[in-house]
């Protein structure tokens, strides 16, 4: 007899991601993923000015404001083919990786640390054994006895307190959870120190962007920082300096504690390193460009089927033909009116919402195709992109991710360990060392070239008669992001946003295939209907981002239950 | 550095949870304060909420509150009326969080002192709608709400002789 699960946080925003899975005998057996609430913002941006759509798209969602931007003004400049200046590559490329450091930090400490960590557990560890533990691990200075006598502590003064009530969203306790008291400790001790490497990156992004989370710095055609050394009012070389301090500091706590943990989580739960896969195939576009015109790039891009890593197709350009051919939506099973799958040019969105219905309509989430295929995209299919063809920087971080991984469970891993819902997390933190070795490149770039004396920052956008179309792509945190737009006689007349959790929570196509957090669930265990943690596991390693998001408080709590068992 | 921080929080794009940023930028246009008090229409931040909070002496936020009142009502709230409602499991970044925020701050003994919020009931929270007749009638009173907050606090506010108007093209979209 199977169980039906449904988790569905629906209360307290409007619009949610909810999952439902069928368990039987432990195992999830088919999985649906919904979008709960529709998202055509896209229709906000007809008939504007494209220099100004970049305002509006960085609103689209609170948590991913300078994706959109980015990905906007570069779809304006493909359609005008307009290249821009080196600096303002640079700079936007400072803006993208400290944007996106932030995000994967925030992403393991803040949203998914509670799924492996027990925080309650920590309460029976021994200070010193911790820190013995991670001595061997990593040279981090915060990984003291006294730091994590602290930090127990607190906890301890919290429990009694009866304020643990906060993290009511761990599963403590839970069969599932399995590290050490002493692993335990450090992880939250980590947790608690990883808000001021969040703040810190958010400060670069604050100098670069003039103000966050809604960048002001942006143009159609480049930036709007002017740059003077010698002016206190403009980019000079005190604000460079300052980047520079923030960045190393972000750096030294990427290398030597998010890789740390995520290595030793990974080891300690491996078998987490073979359930989760789900879709094997995989996309990524490249970015973090080093030269004006989008041809050459610091981060890998590229298709890859099946898991085969023999085979993989590079997109190499901003105006990649493989990319702008294949990709399509599809809506068979989302609630608009119709049953095609399309170009992004050459679609609508005309919502029509009916019930949900699973083997029907069921989400307001698109189904994003990739020359008629599911793909997972995110840090994953980068990375795995990236080895694929052989990246430098990529390989140098993901074999050492695997031999730190292999060496704490006693064990060889090979990179088809990536295939899973811990390989997400794994590959997520490769590709936050990665960006945060490139983010001090780019910052060389950009104090070389302004010493060479090249201050230029922006191309003036031009618009011709008629009807011109671009796409802009940026790899966003999630993964692969683009932005499709139609001008018409210099105004919008179309404009799609074809997002990465849509590509990983979209439902299934007109030929049923499921999307990727669908196949992913499939084959997962589940302890506890009540408790279903291994469904949050899996789900969050996507880290999943569709709600593009109002905020609304409800202090009265009228919440119920967000897990149903039937 | 700032000690004091003035958030708005909610989408300008979706209705009346544009209040927060509205009502900001509406008293930001109006008013100025000292280096030690910092407006920030911080969107939807979901997450990121807790680098804004972190070591604050105060913290007022604006936003929509849904307590099944009428439309346009305005309330007012503490860190202890926030701090008594249990959270609930996550399953994106974007859940607003704010008892997470502050329970992990606690748990850091980085709390700000004070958490104040203005809030008003809304009507719809739909895409690309204008803020409500009720709630747009509202922004004038949570300016004062916050005006006095910040005095409360003992701090200075003083009204600009000629107010901002500064470029802020997504408005229409909420004036309209």
């Amino acid at each position: 007899m199977s169980t039906h699960i449904t988790v569905d946080p629906i209360t307290r925003i409007e619009g949610h991601l909810r999952i439902d899975v069928e368990v039987d005998g432990g195992v999830v057996k088919k999985a649906w993923s919904s979008g709960q609430m529709f998202r055509g913002i896209e229709k906000i941006l007809e008939g504007r000015d494209p220099r100004e759509a970049w305002l509006f798209t960085q609103r689209f969602c609170g948590v991913c404001t300078t994706v959109h931007a980015i990905a906007s003004v570069r779809a304006v400049e493909n359609a005008l083919q307009l290249a821009i200046p080196k600096n303002a590559h640079y700079i936007r490329n400072l803006i993208v990786a400290a944007h996106a450091m932030h995000d994967h930090i925030v992403h393991f400490y803040q949203l998914s640390a509670l799924d492996w960590v027990d925080v309650v557990s920590a309460l029976k560890a021994d200070p010193a054994k911790a820190a013995a533990l991670a001595s061997g691990l990593s040279e981090w200075p915060g990984n003291n006895v006294k730091q994590f006598q602290a930090v127990k502590d607190r906890l301890a003064g919290f429990v009694n307190n009866g304020q643990l009530g906060i993290f009511a969203n761990g599963y403590w306790g839970h069969p599932a959870m399995r590290l050490s008291p002493e692993v335990n400790l450090l992880a939250v001790s980590h947790y608690l120190e990883a808000l001021d490497y969040q703040r810190k990156v958010n400060q670069v992004v604050a100098i670069l962007g003039g103000k966050t989370p809604h960048i002001q710095n942006l143009a159609v055609g480049g930036v709007a920082n002017a740059i003077n050394l010698d002016n206190q009012a403009t980019l000079n070389m005190a604000r460079l300096y300052q980047v520079k301090e923030l960045l190393d500091s972000a750096r030294q706590f990427i290398e030597q504690v998010y890789f740390v943990d995520v290595c030793a989580i990974g080891a300690m739960y491996a078998e987490w390193l073979t359930y989760g896969g789900g879709v094997t195939n995989y996309l990524a576009v490249p970015d973090l460009p080093t030269d004006a015109t989008g041809r050459s790039f610091d981060l890998p891009g590229g298709t890859l089927f099946g898991g085969d890593l023999s085979t993989v197709t590079p997109i190499s350009s901003f105006d990649d033909p493989y990319f702008q051919k294949n990709v399509t939506e599809s809506i068979a099973h989302a609630w608009y009116d119709g049953d095609w799958q399309r170009h992004p040019y050459e679609e609508e969105t005309v919502p029509k919402y009916t019930k949900y219905e699973g083997d029907r309509k069921y989400s307001w989430i698109k189904a994003p195709r990739f020359d008629g295929r599911v793909m997972q995209v995110g840090p994953l299919a980068q990375v795995l992109v990236g080895l694929a063809q052989g990246h430098e920087l990529t390989k140098k971080w993901a074999v050492k991710a695997l031999d730190t991984a292999g060496r704490v469970a006693g064990t060889t891993l090979t990179p088809a360990v990536l295939h899973s819902t811990l390989g997400r997390h794994a590959a997520r933190m490769i590709r936050c060392c990665m960006l945060a070795e490139l983010a001090g490149k780019h910052w060389s770039l950009l104090a070389e070239n302004i010493g060479r004396g090249d201050t230029d920052i922006f191309n003036e956008p031009v618009f011709p008669k008629g009807e011109q179309h671009g796409f802009g792509f940026h790899e966003a945190p999630r993964g692969t992001l683009s932005h499709w737009v139609v001008i018409q006689d210099g105004t919008i007349r179309n404009y799609q946003a074809v997002v990465p959790s849509t590509w990983n929570a979209g439902p299934r196509d007109g030929r049923d295939q499921p999307g990727p957090y669908e196949a992913s669930l499939v084959g997962n265990p589940v302890a506890d209907p009540e408790l279903p943690l291994e469904v949050l596991r899996t789900v969050h390693s996507f880290d999943p981002c569709i709600a593009c998001a109002i905020h609304t408080l409800d202090v009265h709590g009228t919440e119920v239950a967000r897990v149903r068992a039937l | 550095m700032a000690r004091t921080f003035v958030l708005g929080l909610g989408n300008v794009l979706m209705g009346d949870d544009a209040f927060g940023p509205v009502v900001v930028h509406a008293f930001d246009d109006r008013y100025s304060v000292g280096p030690e008090v910092e407006i920030v229409d911080l969107g939807t931040p979901g997450l990121d909420m807790t680098p804004w909070m972190a070591d604050a002496e105060r913290v007022i936020v604006v936003d929509t509150v849904r307590a099944g009142r009428r439309p346009g009502t305005p309330c007012r709230y503490t860190k202890d009326d926030v701090m008594r409602q249990p959270p609930g499991p996550r399953v994106g970044p974007h859940d607003p969080g704010m008892r997470e925020t502050l329970g992990t701050l606690e748990l850091l003994g980085r709390a700000p002192r004070e958490v104040v919020i203005v809030g008003i009931e809304p009507a719809h929270t739909e895409l690309g709608r204008p803020l409500s007749p009720p709630v747009a009638a509202g922004v004038h009173g949570a300016v004062a709400a916050v005006v006095a907050a910040l005095q409360a606090g003992g701090l200075e506010v003083w009204r600009r002789s000629v107010p901002l108007e500064p470029d802020r093209r997504w408005q229409p979209l909420v004036a309209r």
